[in-house]
């Protein structure tokens, strides 16, 4: 039986992260760099320059004017967060020609943007200080299924089978099927990127996140943001139902039932406006 | 199993303090509307709009205190689903809650959210029973 990593042996077009996301996390992690040097190495990209400034405009943020240029999106938005919406829009461009007779590229990048405005919205919720870390965790949570589509189609073709004539979870066919499931081929592919501990984690445990070691709360959310987005209906990575909560991971976050119609209602509109500024040249 | 259908009809808030989710597009805030920091974010009196109300969320304001007087939405409401209507909801979307327990609180919550969604779907305007 293979192993997850094995599948991304010969992907070619993921096997690497544009550099401009390796740059700008030098930059950042060098303590005598600044916040203009950043703003240059952006300004380097002119895609990605406009991606972002799309973004801090849409109704994501709502902030009452205009967003000019990157040096006032750092001061507004913060040097992490904007490096981490980077991550985001970058990502999405490594995965645009991928097969898509299992799942559109579309209805996959859709639901990833539901589970991640749903992810930055329970962030928000709890007063995390950077709710762009739970956006990207929540859009990369699934990031394993183009690549079993793309290594292992006929398995997911029977895992999916199995789901129809089954009361079973995807993931769980998966398992079944393959003997790992499309988290730890993402954990793997973002190990291999070279990414941050804290979404490794979260994509690794999002549906077992009481494994999570070092950020339960991060697995914990991009859990229950995916049974969310799921519910919701918006999009869709080949699950086509709520996939099982783990009610512990729900207790870890600290919201109320009450809460959730809120965090609905604002996932929703997040979503709409994301959608647009994230995946609009892309999908 | 304990649905929550009826939580969602946007019934007018009779109190002077609101909790954003129950924010209705024209009330007024009675005082300035300011987040954590003390920073200014809508003065009182103004007709809140969706902008103001998106602004709330990102700046973390969890309550506001509005002018009774002007607490009616511009709009009228649209006519409240029925039982019927609901339970015609909450069927469309049953199977997708095939896989998990409906008992817990937060799937109930979920459901009666999602199937309330469906209801509005099936029967905004143009389709009828």
């Amino acid at each position: 039986m293979r192993r997850a990593s094995e599948l991304l042996k010969g992907v070619n077009s993921v096997a690497s992260l544009p550099g401009i996301y390796l740059r700008l996390c030098d930059i950042i992690n060098d303590p005598r760099s600044s916040a203009e040097d950043v703003g240059r190495v952006i300004a380097d990209d002119p895609g990605l320059t406009a991606r972002l400034l799309r973004l801090v405009n849409s109704a994501l943020y709502g902030f009452p004017s205009k967003i000019e240029t990157v040096t006032q999106a750092i001061s507004i938005v913060g040097t992490a967060q904007l490096s981490d919406l980077a991550l985001a829009t970058s990502v999405i461009r490594v995965f645009a020609d991928m097969p898509e007779d299992l799942v559109t590229m579309e209805s996959f990048w859709r639901h990833s943007v539901a589970c991640g405005v749903t992810a930055r919205v329970i962030a928000g919720r709890r007063r995390e200080s950077n709710v762009e870390r739970f956006f990207v965790a929540g859009l990369l949570h699934d990031i394993g299924r183009p690549i079993i589509f793309m290594r292992a189609a006929a398995e997911e073709r029977e895992a999916l089978a199995l789901c129809a004539s089954h009361p079973m979870a995807l993931f769980e066919a998966e398992q079944k099927v393959l003997g790992f499931d499309h988290s730890h081929v993402g954990a793997a592919l973002l190990e291999s990127w070279k990414l941050p501990v804290s979404l490794r984690e979260a994509v690794a445990c999002h549906h077992h996140p009481g494994r999570a070691q070092r950020f339960p709360v991060e697995a914990s959310t991009v859990h229950v943001a995916d049974l969310f987005a799921n519910a919701l209906g918006l999009g869709s990575s080949g699950e086509r139902r709520v996939p099982p909560l783990a009610p512990q991971a729900w207790d870890a976050l600290g919201l109320t039932t009450a809460s959730i119609p809120g965090i609905l209602e604002e996932a929703e509109r997040q979503y709409h406006a994301a959608v647009q500024a994230v995946i609009g040249d892309a999908a | 199993m304990k649905l929550h259908l009826e939580t969602y009809q946007g019934e007018a808030p009779s109190t002077i303090a609101v909790r954003i989710e129950e924010l209705q597009l024209g009330m007024m805030p009675s005082v300035d509307v300011t987040d954590q920091n003390g920073r200014l974010l809508v003065p009182a009196g103004t007709s809140l709009t969706e902008r103001h109300l998106r602004a709330f969320e990102m700046w973390g304001v969890t309550e506001i205190r509005v002018q009774a007087s002007g607490s009616e939405p511009p709009e009228p409401a649209p006519a409240p689903l029925t039982p019927e209507q609901l339970a015609h909801g909450a069927e469309a979307v049953r199977s997708q809650f095939a896989l998990v327990n409906l008992d817990h609180p937060v799937l109930a919550e979920l459901f009666g959210f999602v199937a309330f969604r469906a209801a509005q779907r099936l029967w905004s305007g143009r389709r009828h029973a």
